[in-house]
């Protein structure tokens, strides 16, 4: 089998991140901060230390306002829903996964309304074509660090620059790029994190950066192991968010993921591998690809004539796996140009050698030539 | 020497500053129930020498400390005794 669909989620994994999960299960197992034996201090010491790692890899000031949840959607609900209020204003780009669109379209029933900045036919959102937007209601703008249809890298560093300078605040969508480019996330407001995809960590994991001094109220509420006599959340991060038993195994698994990044140093490696794959695919001269050369990850193709889904399941018969369709980013898509076609999405990782990208390049190569 | 926290997460952060940087020895425990009105506590256990060196530490790290309590024993029983 040749993975090439990392943008969804990594496969493999870092050993160490397998071994950490068997670890936790065998011989740990508790609920972090619902005890006070030793195994649930040391669940509970287990997200104080991935919390140190992510702070550790993106350069945020206060590691405790990382708060985990199930996947990067979450956290951008958690955002978006804790955030704004009815009456406020929030901008959008045209690159946004579902995750932001159908969360900000919500929004908008509930009494927010919503403004899009367009992007280049290469998906580009240009910093200025936001700051147009900003008007005296905007409280909050959410963009797509790099997409997951084109791996267009925006430039959030200006965004959030334009941002402050109009006192709005900024939640970065960093599902498609953390753990694939570096990120100084030390000005940030919010950001999003999905911890199993360029992270490394398991299925169920992700985490929200709320910067210090921002008010966000909680999607869920329940237990949290701390001020169990009051009726209300405790204020204290991470628990205003922690209601509910976390995934700890998982969490677990995600602090190895990051430790195996600021070990590995994988940036270069993954660079290398997309641009190996842009070069190879972009000599065949059937396939047109969205985008700029330089990405994350993903590398999404059009073929003349040909239908990407059924080029995705002729490539599953020669144990390619790549995925097809629309990548619930219809927006991406829109801008792209492919909204009616969809795409056919190679995406390399970090354990993705060059032998692998020739093999499904070559084997492409003969499926669109039939 | 105990010092009660908000939070586990309080805590655990405490706790490695003081090893890390001090070299401090101590222990993450669950907050003994007469000692927190609002339930479900945790607290941190630390020689009693130690104390100075645990107000500095979470002043740096900007963690409210909500009291501290030495530990005695009186006959099979532990007393605590808000400082």
């Amino acid at each position: 089998m040749i993975y090439l669909d990392n943008a969804a989620t990594t496969f493999p994994k870092p050993d160490t991140v397998i071994n950490t999960v068997t670890d936790f299960m065998l011989n740990c197992g508790a609920s972090p901060g619902r005890g006070g034996y030793d195994s649930a201090i040391r669940a509970s010491e287990i997200l104080y230390e991935c919390q140190e790692s992510i702070a550790k890899l993106f350069s945020i000031p206060t590691p405790e306002r990382i708060v985990f949840t199930k996947n990067a959607t979450e956290a951008i609900n958690a955002a978006i829903f804790g955030l704004i209020n009815p009456g406020d204003e929030i901008i959008i780009s045209s690159m946004e996964h579902n995750s932001v669109m159908r969360a900000s379209h919500e929004a908008t029933k509930r009494g927010a309304s919503l403004k899009i900045a367009h992007g280049t036919p290469e998906g580009k959102i240009l910093p200025e074509s936001i700051e147009r937007l900003i008007s005296s209601k905007t409280k909050l703008i959410c963009l797509i660090h790099s997409s997951n249809v084109s791996g267009t890298i925006n430039d959030i560093y200006t965004v959030s620059r334009i941002a402050k300078r109009h006192k709005v605040y900024t939640l970065f969508d960093l599902s498609q790029s953390a753990g694939i480019i570096p990120i100084d996330a030390s000005a940030f407001d919010l950001a999003a994190f999905s911890g199993h995809k360029g992270l490394f960590g398991t299925m169920g994991t992700g985490a929200l950066y709320i910067r210090k001094g921002i008010d966000v109220k909680p999607l869920l509420y329940g237990g949290t192991g701390s001020y169990s006599e009051s009726a209300r959340m405790p204020q204290e991060y991470p628990d205003l968010f922690h209601a509910g038993t976390v995934n700890a195994p998982g969490i677990a698994a995600l602090n190895e993921g990051v430790r195996f990044i600021l070990r590995e140093g994988v940036y270069e490696k993954e660079k290398e591998i997309t641009r190996y794959l842009y070069d190879l695919l972009s000599e065949i001269p059937a396939v047109t690809i969205p985008g700029e050369r330089e990405r994350t990850s993903a590398v999404s193709v059009t073929v003349k004539n040909k239908d990407v889904v059924e080029l995705a399941e002729e490539l599953n018969r020669e144990g390619i796996c790549v995925r097809a369709g629309l990548h619930c980013a219809p927006l991406a898509h829109r801008t792209l140009g492919t909204i009616h076609s969809g795409t056919l999405r190679f995406s390399p990782g970090y354990f993705t050698e060059k032998a692998h990208i020739e093999s499904a390049v070559s084997a492409f190569k003969k499926i669109i030539e039939k | 020497m105990l010092a009660t926290v908000a939070s586990i997460n309080s805590a655990n952060r405490l706790k490695a500053r003081l090893t890390e940087k001090y070299s401090v020895p101590s222990r993450v425990i669950q907050t003994p129930s007469s000692l927190t009105k609002e339930g479900c506590g945790y607290s941190i256990r630390f020689d009693n020498s130690q104390k100075s060196t645990v107000e500095k530490c979470a002043a740096e790290l900007h963690i409210n400390i909500r009291a501290f309590f030495r530990e005695e024993t009186n006959n099979t029983d532990t007393v605590y005794i808000k400082e």
